[in-house]
């Protein structure tokens, strides 16, 4: 456990000084911002003009960050599985790495555990200014406890897709043989995933694909909004349960995929 | 001449031959027909011309630009990284080439490549159409071709800009990892966030006094944004004449020719005037 951590513990540090994280963390934080400022007068005219009982703080205020955080947070995970793995490869520390004295399931229990803790970091504050923004320009909730429970709810779900799709790029970077390659494929599953209109009897593709499994958990499976408190919470969680599940094991499954992988990684 | 004409063609026999590249234009295509399948069950039994015409319309627009979006910035970035990572273009800087016969060469071969695969798709999307489709959804192809060229040259255009804008990225961030992936997300804010509701929307209730200049003001830097307000046009409309609707918005139009024509311009000066290492 101690080898995890260490390999953990530098992963962290290093993809922490990644510019393209600093960067997509900086565009977080001004969406964020510019929402909260806004929310000042867009959640109050919707408080005045649309009486439908929904708490406007999550249904409008908050739900408006929803798909642009959503993408960037993934996108975040993808170019950490990229890099944590091809950059390696590139520069060739991953030979040296792997003569080392350690198991190759720790090196990539620990890549993943490193990587994983900088997303709930990321997403956590980014959830947090979102909702603190909104809190000054607007106002609180309409409740406090619906409001802690919805958008704890909601961290968990983005964190949950997030480790999705570390998992997936991961799995793409270990099995291309080059930083092209696993550029290539990660960067055009990443925009295909979240843009592409899928076909109706297509429609089991979203149990593959992080960003249609987001939204479907987020619609409680298309029985409720989980920012729309007119939607008993308890109804969310019944529908979207399911899919949750769904979407760890397979994060499980992809990890574990990984590591046989990495195990008979040739270099 | 002969020289741009050479480097084009080893270029083009380069993107030919990438395993990669291959996989996702296969990939493409298939999102290609994917989309005429939802035009098939968005269109069941409609017989309303306008509906139908908005449909064929938007669906193309999308497939050829946003789905084409990443293949014109792997295109770009691929002709500078492929050289960088073999360490090739060292090489060829020395030859006895002039840098911007080189960079001739490059943009022209990948522009021949994205002719290429937009004319593909475009062909695959109308020949699906009338294999897949009903008959009326067929004899409103056959009115609005016009329309069909219009959104293929200026679709054209735009995986221009975003070809340019990769191969730009690619020159001047040396780690190639950043420079793709910034690209990506790049294109993801000046598409989305800027134009939508994340800066344009917010910045307009912000400044309430002044909503549509300001959303007019941001909105317009994004070409998506274009093809969204040809609609206010008519550009959907079968019965509309295209010269008018062209003549009408010409001054929206003409961002499809100076913005890939300044990412161009700058990719000349970055490759000329830069160090490549």
């Amino acid at each position: 456990m101690k080898t995890i951590l260490l390999v953990a513990e530098n992963e962290f540090y290093l993809a922490i000084r990644h510019p393209l994280i600093i960067i997509i963390a900086c565009i977080l934080f001004c969406i964020a911002i510019l929402n909260g400022v806004a929310s000042g007068k867009l959640v109050t005219s919707a408080d005045v003009h649309h009486i439908d009982d929904n708490d406007h703080f999550l249904s409008v205020g908050l739900s408006n960050t929803l798909f642009y955080t959503a993408v960037l947070l993934t996108s975040m995970a993808t170019i950490l599985g990229i890099i944590t793995i091809s950059d390696e490869k590139t520069s060739g520390t991953i030979h040296t790495l792997i003569t080392k004295s350690l198991y190759r399931r720790d090196i990539m229990m620990g890549k993943y555990i490193g990587m994983s803790a900088i997303l709930l970091l990321v997403t956590i504050i980014v959830v947090m200014l979102c909702v603190s923004m909104i809190m000054i320009f607007y106002g609180g909730p309409g409740s406090i406890s619906e409001m802690l429970i919805r958008v704890g709810s909601y961290i968990f779900t983005l964190y949950i897709i997030n480790e999705f799709s570390l998992s997936i790029a991961m799995l793409i970077a270990i099995v291309t043989n080059n930083l092209f390659s696993s550029l290539v494929y990660a960067g055009t599953l990443l925009w295909f995933e979240w843009f592409l209109l899928i076909p109706k009897f297509f429609c089991n593709i979203k149990l593959i694909l992080p960003a249609e499994m987001f939204m479907a958990i987020m619609e409680g499976n298309y029985n409720g909004f989980l920012f729309e408190t007119l939607t008993p919470y308890s109804v969310w969680i019944t529908h979207s349960m399911p899919l949750i599940i769904f979407t760890l094991a397979m994060t499980i499954t992809t990890l574990l995929i990984n590591l046989i992988i990495f195990n008979n990684y040739e270099t | 001449m002969r020289n741009i004409i050479n480097i084009s063609k080893k270029e083009f026999a380069d993107f030919i031959g990438n395993p990669s590249i291959i996989v996702i234009v296969i990939v493409y295509l298939l999102v290609v027909l994917a989309s005429v399948l939802n035009i098939n069950d968005t269109l069941q039994g409609s017989s309303d011309q306008y509906n139908i015409s908005a449909n064929i319309l938007q669906s193309l627009i999308r497939t050829l630009t946003i789905y084409g979006s990443i293949i014109g910035i792997i295109i770009g970035y691929s002709s500078i990284l492929c050289e960088k990572q073999n360490n090739a273009i060292n090489t060829i800087i020395v030859k006895p080439l002039y840098r911007d016969t080189i960079v001739n060469g490059k943009l022209i071969s990948c522009a021949a490549v994205m002719l290429c695969i937009s004319s593909l798709a475009t062909l695959i999307f109308i020949s699906s159409i009338f294999i897949l489709c009903n008959q009326s959804i067929i004899q409103v192809i056959i009115v609005i071709w016009d329309k069909i060229l219009v959104v293929y040259t200026l679709s054209f255009l735009y995986l221009l800009f975003f070809l340019s804008l990769s191969m730009l990225m690619s020159i001047l961030i040396k780690k190639q990892s950043i420079s793709f992936l910034l690209c990506i997300i790049l294109v993801f804010v000046f598409n989305n966030i800027i134009p939508g509701i994340g800066v344009a929307g917010n910045l307009a209730i912000i400044f309430d006094s002044d909503r549509q200049l300001i959303t007019y003001i941001i909105s317009g830097t994004s070409l998506d944004w274009v093809f969204i307000n040809l609609v206010g046009y008519g550009f959907y409309d079968p019965a509309k004449n295209i010269i008018d609707v062209l003549s009408s918005c010409w001054f929206d139009v003409i961002k499809f020719i100076y913005l890939p024509l300044i990412t161009i311009i700058l990719c000349y000066i970055a490759f000329i005037r830069r160090d490549i290492v």
